[in-house]
């Protein structure tokens, strides 16, 4: 899908968001636009404390804006109810993080189907869809272990499978290889290369030089402002094809599929 | 429903992730409600048994008792007095003298044994018609020559002899307190559950005296005078009437009597106790108990709630991670109260469950010890397991809204 197609999957426009810690008030983000369309593969880079997590947190809907708008697909989910956030992340927003966030006391196959539970899918047809997705990532012998049992490669692996199992729109990857080895960390970043080429659209934050030049673009944020480093139009096109061909519109899938308020 | 009953799974999995800190944390609840079922169904099997034993005695039946504190003022009861009493009290049916005596008892050159010993007549056989096990019952001769046959209650006679009917025409040597001694011949083995309701009154006008010794012992009042070689000291008066509407006026009347003959009257030397108003008595005395152990078994379920509302506050903070995540995969406020909020209610439902365990073994181990039945109310049951749920209901919703509140990301930040 091109930017000159239709719409961005994410708009974010005069973008502001501050931490007030008792006297002390931080500006995480000021002024802040980004647009992103279907298909993408952005790659936001900065030091820390530049404002990466906070966008990231924010496009998530995981954290609210103080100022400016925020159009997920077209909508305007800057005011959105905790309910209604709650339904847009667990129906078309997938997060892989930096630590996992895999819960200890489930097994691998429990964690990666609990999107799922809480899209109120049925106990058997989860159980089976999540050992689909363990399988795709080469962990389904791995179904009944801990997390706490398996190498950090596999857990980031388990938590791919998690992010993806409700089929979303949009994959958030907060430093992904961050806590890896070089081999695993490739492993990831070569996952991520194929949901691309399926159509899927990511935003990763990365420290990593490898891992962002793996993206179509890259942003840098720097004291709350973002910048475009580099964009890659032979890449737009690889996308458009790609995912027209898988015969779907992801823009379609959210209105579809977005609760009414 | 699949959201709460996953809900609830999800719950169990949780409490048995630690299960010495769930222990702890039902423990006030298990008390609480152990406590309540144990004294109910003892209380209510004791009010059974006390209330059966009236009934085998009747609506129509009242004892008078001489207060013995005021013998010196003449509060006492002779054989001339029942002898009075049958003939000057219309609409009686039976007017049955009891003596009580306690001594000692020693069965060959066995160890010597508390004994109480009780003189009946022949209105007091036949209007609490013992049941016989073995042997035959007091007859005619044993009453009006005063031999000094006897009959022994069934389990007096297994603790003593082994077995009821090795109790048969053995003979026992006893020896009163005040000195009087007898070599008595059992004649019969059998229970005597009405006449020991009022033996067990007699306990009650004889303050300051021991407690029920272990062996009972049955003859007749004659031959309690021939014992004792002095006139016959009779401790309680049963009299019968012939309509249970007629019993108090003719326990009252007999009162009369009793104080006429003795000029006592207006001194309280005689109390009259109905069946009715025993049972009363007992009713309003076991009520008040309940309620006692009620009140006491609430205070030690709301600390046992305030606990679990602690370990559930102690449990949203640790687990403040685990929240973030979840809310981050797609649950809602909603969900993530529902799991607090299930847990809770079945941390004390458990505990709930655990005590209606526990309270029937206690009331079982009570009741034998003291040798009722006890009485299970499914009613009880049941409510005590929805109070214990309503316990976790109530001081779980404020852990369960805290938890439900926390923002995703503050929550996926915490360490």
């Amino acid at each position: 899908m091109s930017k000159a197609s239709g719409q961005a999957l994410i708009q974010l426009q005069g973008v502001g968001k501050t931490y007030r810690t008792g006297q002390v008030v931080y500006q995480a983000l000021t002024d802040l636009n980004l647009e992103v369309w279907p298909g993408e593969y952005v790659a936001i880079v900065g030091p820390s404390g530049s404002g990466k997590s906070t966008c990231m947190n924010i496009i998530g809907l995981l954290d609210s804006l103080d100022q400016g708008s925020y159009k997920l697909a077209g909508e305007d989910v800057s005011t959105l109810s905790e309910e209604a956030k709650a339904h847009y992340r667990n129906r078309f927003i997938g997060f892989v993080f930096q630590s996992f966030n895999l819960l200890p006391d489930l097994s691998l196959l429990d964690n990666v189907a609990l999107p799922l539970f809480y899209a109120n899918v049925g106990e058997q047809q989860r159980r089976a869809k999540a050992l689909d997705f363990l399988d795709q990532v080469g962990l389904a012998d791995y179904a009944w272990h801990k997390p706490t049992e398996l190498s950090g490669g596999q857990k980031q692996r388990g938590a791919i499978a998690r992010a993806l199992i409700n089929d979303p729109a949009l994959l958030l990857a907060d430093e992904p290889t961050g806590n890896l080895d070089s081999h695993s960390a490739q492993e990831v970043l070569g996952f991520f290369d194929e949901l691309i080429a399926r159509g899927r659209t990511i935003v990763l934050i990365t420290h990593d030089e490898s891992a962002a030049a793996r993206a179509g673009r890259r942003l840098s944020i720097l004291d709350g402002h973002i910048q475009e480093m580099s964009t890659s139009d032979q890449s737009y096109t690889k996308l458009d094809k790609a995912y027209l061909q898988a015969g779907r519109n992801p823009l379609e899938d959210i209105k579809r599929q977005a609760p009414h308020e | 429903m699949n959201k709460l009953k996953e809900s609830m799974r999800l719950a169990f999995a949780s409490l048995r992730i630690n299960y010495m800190r769930t222990l702890l944390t039902m423990l006030g609840i298990i008390v609480g409600i152990a406590s309540v079922i144990s004294i109910v169904a003892v209380g209510q099997g004791a009010q059974e048994a006390m209330l059966g034993n009236f009934e085998e005695i009747g609506a129509s039946t009242v004892l008078v008792l001489p207060d013995f504190s005021l013998s010196e003022k003449g509060a006492e009861i002779s054989l001339a007095d029942v002898q009075a009493i049958r003939r000057e009290v219309a609409n009686i049916r039976y007017a049955a003298p009891l003596s009580y005596h306690l001594g000692s008892a020693k069965v060959g050159t066995g160890p010597s044994r508390t004994l109480n010993l009780y003189g009946i007549d022949n209105d007091g056989f036949n209007m609490l018609t013992p049941n016989m096990q073995y042997g035959r019952s007091l007859g005619p001769l044993d009453y009006q020559d005063g031999l000094t046959n006897a009959l022994i209650d069934a389990y007096t006679a297994t603790t003593v002899f082994g077995d009821p009917s090795q109790a048969l025409e053995q003979d026992i040597n006893i020896e009163l307190y005040g000195g009087s001694s007898a070599r008595l011949h059992i004649v019969g083995v059998g229970t005597f559950d009405s006449l020991e309701v009022i033996t067990n009154l007699t306990t009650g006008s004889l303050k300051g005296k021991e407690d029920m010794a272990p062996i009972s012992l049955f003859i007749p009042l004659e031959s309690v005078a021939r014992i004792t070689g002095s006139e016959v000291n009779i401790s309680i008066l049963a009299i019968m009437a012939e309509d249970p509407a007629l019993s108090e006026s003719v326990g009252n009347r007999a009162v009369k009597i009793l104080e006429r003959r003795h000029n006592s009257e207006g001194q309280g030397a005689y109390r009259m106790r109905s069946m009715s108003g025993m049972v009363d008595q007992f009713t309003s005395t076991m009520t008040l108990m309940a309620a006692f152990i009620s009140v006491v078994a609430s205070i030690s379920l709301i600390v046992g709630g305030i606990g679990v509302m602690n370990i559930m506050l102690v449990n949203v903070t640790e687990r403040t991670r685990e929240i973030g995540i979840r809310k981050a995969l797609g649950a809602t406020p909603a969900d993530i109260e529902l799991q607090f909020l299930s847990e809770a209610i079945i941390l004390t439902s458990l505990g709930g469950l655990i005590g209606l365990g526990l309270g029937l073994l206690l009331a079982k181990v009570l009741a034998m010890y003291l040798k009722i039945r006890p009485l299970f109310s499914p009613t009880w049951s049941v409510a005590a397991l929805l109070f214990s749920a309503a316990i976790g209901l109530v001081f779980g919703i404020a852990p369960a809204k805290k938890a439900a509140r926390m923002h995703p990301i503050d929550a996926l930040r915490y360490e």
